[in-house]
Formats: structure tokens, C-alpha cells, sequence
């Protein structure tokens, strides 16, 4: 049989562990699990554009799996001639990613517009492939 | 006589009771977000980070490379730069991105890799003149992330 004394000072160590892990319990650091999401392709779109200046606009698009509204971040790997072969910013491109307002009727679709710029004379053929990095796993489009 | 009588709120079944309780309570689905959800904002105490002096058509190249504290899985990371020309004052009178407004300096970045401890930006830095001129770019870098860390800038 367990003393009295040590039984009450079991049951009190048990009762402040709990407290502790009651508190603010702050999420952040090491302790937030992010997902990099890539399609299966070798690139998720092309566009061939002539001359300096010229632009073409992209939607790219992320469908969560879970969570509505999921933080999510996109990059766009941008590769001239194949899809291996990575452009030069500033010599070859620049691009602008904006990301586009939720639809509360869609919460787990995040969109983003990307406007790709050419850069130099020329005519140059574009692959471009998206990344996705977010707090819930998804597929990208 | 009742045992709660003799314990009071020390009674040894009313505090099993409230433990398995507040048990069952903390294995419920936690939610986090609000306040308990934490980024960070990363810049440096310098009113700017780098420069570069450049002649008409002059570029400079840097790249970007923020080591994560602690986080081992990835982070979600973005880059912020503000830059001034001539005058390391950036955050005095930042340039907006335009090159309307600006048509001397211009910056422009894009993300290059997000690996499990590290992110990677590749920024550029020119000098758009229409004219033979040479001008100083000072750049200020701001990072928002998921993870602490810390930046570092390689001409490249």
C-alpha cells in the first residue's frame, strides 16, 4: 500500500505537470511542420515570348488537404530552353508572384498570379515549375 | 463521517477525478493558431545590409541565404528588400518597386531554394540609367519566416 503523505504528493506533482502543460504552449521554430509540395511533372507550364518586355500571366494553384486557408507560399523555378536548364534573373526574366484573394466558398484553394517577364532581344522558350511550401500537404496546379 | 469531509479539496478521489479529466481534455484535437502560433521577423540593426556602386547597365549579383535556428523540416520564408540610392539612409526614404519612380536603381529577387535548414534568394541589383551615370544601390533585407534564424549576403 502506497503512504498517504506519498500518494497526496504524487497526486500534487501530477496536478502542477498538468497545469504547466495547460499554459501557452507557443508554436514556432522547430516545433511548426511545413510541407514542400511539388506536382509530379518535369514543369507546370511553358511559354515561348519574343522580344524584351514581353509578359505572359500564369495562375498557379494550391488545393490543401486539411486545413482552410493553410499558410502557403509559392516559388517559381523558372528554366529556359528545357526544363533543366535554369534562367538567369535579370538577363533572362524577372517575375512578379502575387498571391490573389481567398474565396470563402473555396477555403482550401490558394491561388497566385504570376506574371513573367522577358528579358533581352530574342525569342526564348520558358519552363516554369511551381513550389509550394505550406502548412499542410496539397497538390500544386 | 464522509471521506470529503475529512480531505476537503486534498481528497485523493476528487483529485484523481479532476486529473483524468483535465487529461482527457489536453488529448482532445489541439488547435493551434492566434497568439500561440509564432513567426519571426529577421533584420539586421544596420540601417543597410549591402551595396552596390554600378555604371550605366551594371549589375550585381547577390545571393541570399537564411539558416534556420533550430527547424530541421523547412519553413515558409519570404524576403523583403528596400533599398535608396547614394544615401545608406534606406529606411529614411525607401524606394517603392517601381521603376517610374525610380528609374536609376533597380532591385528585383526571387527565391532559388527551400531546403530542410535553409532558405536561398537570389537578388540582383542594376543600374537602369539612360544616361552614363554611376550610382550606389544600399539594400536592406527583411525576412518573415516560420523559423528563427539568420541571413547571411555572398556577392555571387
Amino acid at each position: 500500500m502506497i503512504p498517504e503523505d506519498d500518494l497526496f504528493a504524487q497526486l500534487r506533482d501530477a496536478s502542477l505537470a498538468l497545469e504547466e502543460l495547460k499554459n501557452r504552449q507557443t508554436v514556432g521554430g522547430d516545433s511548426t511542420a511545413v510541407r514542400k509540395i511539388v506536382s509530379a511533372a518535369a514543369y507546370d507550364r511553358t511559354v515561348t515570348l519574343s522580344g524584351a518586355g514581353t509578359k505572359q500571366v500564369f495562375t498557379a494553384s494550391f488545393t490543401a488537404d486539411r486545413q482552410a486557408f493553410a499558410l502557403a507560399d509559392l516559388r517559381a523555378a523558372v528554366f529556359k530552353g528545357s526544363p533543366s536548364t535554369p534562367a538567369v534573373l535579370y538577363d533572362d526574366y524577372f517575375a512578379n508572384i502575387m498571391q490573389l484573394p481567398g474565396d470563402p466558398a473555396t477555403p482550401l484553394l490558394t491561388r497566385w498570379r504570376v506574371e513573367l517577364y522577358k528579358q533581352g532581344s530574342g525569342s526564348l522558350t520558358f519552363f516554369l515549375k511551381w513550389v509550394v511550401m505550406s502548412v499542410d500537404t496539397g497538390t500544386v496546379s | 463521517m464522509i471521506t470529503e469531509a475529512i480531505y476537503g479539496d486534498d481528497d485523493p478521489a476528487l483529485m484523481l477525478a479532476r486529473l483524468q479529466r483535465e487529461l482527457v481534455e489536453l488529448k482532445g484535437r489541439q488547435l493551434v493558431g492566434s497568439d500561440s502560433f509564432q513567426s519571426y521577423g529577421t533584420s539586421s540593426d544596420g540601417t543597410w545590409d549591402f551595396s552596390a556602386t554600378l555604371i550605366q547597365n551594371g549589375r550585381a549579383r547577390f545571393r541570399i541565404r537564411y539558416d534556420f535556428d533550430r527547424a530541421n523540416g523547412g519553413a515558409i520564408s519570404r524576403i523583403n528588400a528596400y533599398y535608396r540610392i547614394n544615401n545608406p539612409d534606406v529606411m529614411g526614404n525607401p524606394m517603392p518597386r517601381r521603376t517610374s519612380t525610380n528609374p536609376n536603381i533597380d532591385v528585383k529577387w526571387t527565391k532559388t531554394a527551400d531546403e530542410p535548414t535553409y532558405a536561398e534568394w537570389e537578388l540582383v541589383v542594376a543600374n537602369t540609367s539612360a544616361v552614363p551615370a554611376t550610382y550606389t544601390g544600399y539594400v536592406k533585407l527583411f525576412i518573415t519566416a516560420t523559423a528563427s534564424g539568420v541571413f547571411s549576403i555572398h556577392a555571387i
